[in-house]
């Protein structure tokens, strides 16, 4: 080889600096921080509520979070939300007011899923009724 | 030796002896079992547990004094599903004077592929992570409790349908909880395979490290692909059990950047807020509920 020492240690040193990006790829961990972040799509979903008798108040929460409220419900009630929809269904949770007074009564639960079919599910009690109902 | 067998022999006999006529004599060969034949039971049974909290019972043999308890039993209570392998034994052994109940045979089992790397399927015995089978457990207890004392039938009705109504708030307070928890991060990574039930109720997929029991060892092929499966999936938090050596699973942290999520208790009941089948599910769903989140 030749060239002075000088240049011939800079040639090895640009040799090992070469391998160094190759070698880090291969060795390194990807952590779950690393991974692709799962985002789910958040996207239109539909509520439709018919009473047998109308609650006081009336909450919907989603991942513990409330997305919908209403208080001295006349009649039926309809909204359309917009929430994070995977593939395996959503849980919406359910918080009722029923007057104290009021014998057993329901609540009927037409849901409008993304794609557009519907599903109806309901939820019976007195006084303060708590459920959870999971769609489609 | 001998004078300790003899004195072991008293201290176990002797009150089963003085146990009076009215008194139903239960064995029951799992912590959960334990639980439902005292609730249901009341003071008109005298219970026998046999294996106790912290004891693995896919490795659990029975020693002579517990054939002696079981021979003089009038209800011996199984969790069933291969559980017990000891089964055929206790029959022989004891001639079980009292009425052997195999209490997991009386609902569906979830069928799953042996780890030990043949193609085999078998049956998974954890029943008790699902609260629906809990009910008819508990329907199952009562009516063989009933069967062997028909005149305490009122006291076993009464009981057990209090039993069932906490299973039912309990089943509401899971609802809720695990609701905070969106369906497409209900991924349970965890060492053994013991939550299929609880997945299946709850809309989970379980990734275990382990096979059934506690003493399946897994394949490097095995965590690979676990390890694989929470960086792919974006699994947050693996979980331990409360039997067990979590060395696999800190691997996998350490490899993956997922956290110990806490231990679950999988066999049985275990101390402190877990002594009671209550506490144990609440425990186990707040524990993935705060680690999944």
């Amino acid at each position: 080889m030749r060239g002075s020492p000088l240049f011939r240690a800079f040639l090895v040193f640009c040799a090992i600096l070469s391998l160094g990006y190759p070698l880090h790829r291969l060795t390194q961990t990807t952590t779950v921080a690393d991974a692709v972040p799962l985002l789910t799509k958040t996207q239109k979903i539909g509520l439709l509520l018919t009473f047998t008798t109308r609650p006081d108040s009336i909450r919907v929460s989603h991942l513990g979070k409330e997305v919908w409220s209403e208080m001295g419900v006349n009649g039926l009630l309809k909204k359309e939300l917009f929430l994070p929809y995977p593939k395996e269904g959503i849980d919406l949770a359910f918080d009722l007011q029923w007057p104290a007074s009021s014998s057993i009564a329901a609540m009927r639960v037409n849901f409008t899923g993304p794609d557009g079919e519907s599903i109806e599910k309901s939820i019976w009690g007195s006084g303060d009724v708590s459920e959870v109902l999971t769609f489609p | 030796m001998k004078l300790l067998t003899i004195f072991l022999l008293l201290v176990v006999v002797l009150p089963l002896e003085a146990a009076s006529e009215e008194t139903l004599r239960v064995s029951t060969f799992s912590t959960i079992l334990t639980e439902l034949a005292e609730q249901i039971g009341g003071d008109k049974v005298q219970v026998t547990g046999h294996v106790k909290v912290g004891i693995d019972p896919h490795d659990f043999e029975p020693k002579p004094i517990d054939l002696i308890v079981v021979g003089k039993a009038d209800v011996i209570l199984l969790s069933a599903k291969h559980m017990e392998g000891y089964v055929e034994k206790l029959k022989e052994s004891t001639g079980t004077r009292g009425e052997l109940v195999e209490v997991g045979d009386g609902f569906k089992s979830l069928k799953m592929e042996s780890n030990d790397g043949s193609e085999k399927v078998v049956e998974d015995p954890h029943w008790w992570h699902s609260l629906a089978n809990m009910g008819m457990a508990a329907k199952g207890v009562r009516d063989a409790l009933i069967r062997a004392r028909p005149n305490a039938s009122e006291t076993f009705r009464a009981n057990a349908a209090n039993y069932l109504q906490r299973l039912d708030l309990l089943k509401k307070w899971a609802k809720s909880e695990l609701a905070k928890l969106p369906r497409d991060q209900r991924k349970l990574v965890t060492s053994h395979d013991a939550f299929q039930y609880f997945a299946k109720e709850n809309g989970f997929t379980v990734y275990a490290i382990e096979g059934i029991s506690n003493s399946d060892q897994p394949s490097s092929k095995k965590v690979a692909q676990i390890i694989a499966t929470v960086k792919t999936q974006g699994v947050k938090s693996i979980f331990s059990e409360s039997i067990e050596n979590p060395k696999v699973l800190t691997a996998i942290t350490r490899e993956t950047g997922a956290k110990l999520g806490g231990k679950l208790f999988a066999d049985g009941l275990g101390e402190n807020d877990a002594a009671t089948y209550d506490g144990m599910y609440r425990h186990n769903v707040t524990t993935i509920v705060k680690g999944l989140q």
